[in-house]
């Protein structure tokens, strides 16, 4: 059985085994809300992403399966299990041939807290804190993110900014660092109380050893999110639009074309929520 | 318009936005719905509210109180205790039931004048 044969399985099971309870609806794949579970409450939510097109072949399924908990009021938590798998073009250095290579990988736990500071419909803004460390065999990150929101009527905003912190551990002497910056925007229209359409913008920009700006990729695209009270679902597919890129030695910056070496040419996101 | 009267015209916009979706109890509020709600204050009103915001925003989005009858708010709380396990003691029902009601009828009756 296939890994997309599994996660699927594993989705139906899950919708099969749900009680009728409410679940933590999200509106929007790429940004958060500031919403947290109710303490005693959990969770399930199989996440898939699908980034596909670099310069050569490209198709990588990232799947995380979280687990989310509501502790105290306001304060939530969960744990993450991540799994990667990717199909892309090699060019052997000595040979000069390419080759098409499939892998899969696990990629750790990660652990994120949210702390819930106002409402986004009962207060004028809604916000919260959020962080999350992912610990893996060969990398550890440290995520922070500020997240605002807004419902006017059927109307839904929310904005992210975040910061993401990253050692890759490529040998035993050699830790490469790398710092991220994001930021997501998000708007939403309720057309029914159960089903938002929207529209979600987000900028990661990746910093070479926290100083050296390489990159900023623009992705934008639509989203949907259809709830009930027992579980709910969201999509987005956000092509690239463009990018810009950090001026190499010897060359002028390049802002005309998308940037391909480390992101793709589209994201798709789906998530699914069921009340455990 | 010139850019002067636009910039406090979008001010207002956003201010508008901005406000709080879920109005604070008034007294008048309290004293409607004393005449349903026996003991009812503003706040026992203003204890619904945050009830109201605590015990439900964190499964769905919140309705405004007036997108259900004011009747009809004590019908979808019992339900919602009822069928969905939500966690609330009778008196924060009652506490819950008596701001949706007292605030669904005073937006209700704004919005017919």
């Amino acid at each position: 059985m296939s890994l997309r044969t599994s996660l699927l399985a594993s989705v139906a099971t899950l919708f099969v085994l749900t009680g009728a309870a409410s679940a933590s609806e999200r509106h929007f794949t790429y940004t958060y809300e500031s919403n947290v579970l109710n303490p005693g409450d959990v969770e399930i939510e199989p996440w898939t992403t699908w980034r596909a097109g670099r310069e050569s072949y490209y198709s990588r399924f990232d799947q995380r399966l979280e687990f989310e908990f509501g502790v105290v009021p306001d304060l939530q938590m969960a744990w993450y299990w991540n799994m990667t798998a990717l199909t892309a073009d090699e060019t052997d250095a000595t040979s000069g041939q390419t080759a098409r290579v499939s892998g899969f990988e696990f990629g750790g736990v990660s652990n994120e807290w949210k702390y819930k500071l106002s409402d986004s419909f009962a207060d004028s803004v809604g916000s919260a804190l959020y962080f999350e460390w992912t610990a893996a065999p060969a990398e550890a990150e440290l995520e922070g993110k500020v997240i605002l929101d807004k419902r006017m009527g059927n109307a839904l905003l929310a904005l992210n900014l975040v910061g993401e912190h990253e050692w890759e551990f490529e040998s035993k002497d050699e830790t490469k660092r790398e710092i991220g910056i994001e930021a997501d925007l998000a708007f939403g229209y309720f057309l029914t109380p159960s089903l938002v359409l929207g529209l979600e913008a987000r900028s990661h920009s990746e910093l070479e050893d926290g100083k050296k700006h390489e990159v900023t990729a623009f992705f934008a695209g639509p989203s949907v999110a259809y709830a009930q009270k027992a579980w709910w679902m969201a999509a987005t597919v956000q092509p690239q639009v463009f990018a810009i890129k950090g001026e190499e030695e010897g060359a002028e910056a390049d802002n005309s074309a998308l940037d391909l070496e480390h992101h793709e040419r589209v994201n798709v996101r789906v998530l699914f929520g069921m009340d455990l | 318009m010139s850019q002067r009267g636009l910039i406090p015209l979008l001010l207002a916009v956003i201010a508008a936005g901005c406000a709080a979706g879920l109005p604070a109890p008034t007294a008048g509020d309290a004293s409607r719905a004393g005449q349903r709600f026996p003991g009812a204050s503003v706040d026992r009103l203003a204890r619904g509210r945050t009830l109201y915001v605590q015990t439900c925003a964190g499964c769905h989005s919140l309705k405004s109180p007036d997108e259900v009858p004011p009747d009809q708010w004590a019908e979808e709380i019992a339900e919602m205790r009822r069928d969905h396990g939500v966690a609330l003691d009778d008196d924060g029902a009652s506490a819950m039931s008596a701001y949706l009601w007292a605030v669904s009828t005073r937006l209700r009756e704004a919005r017919v004048r």
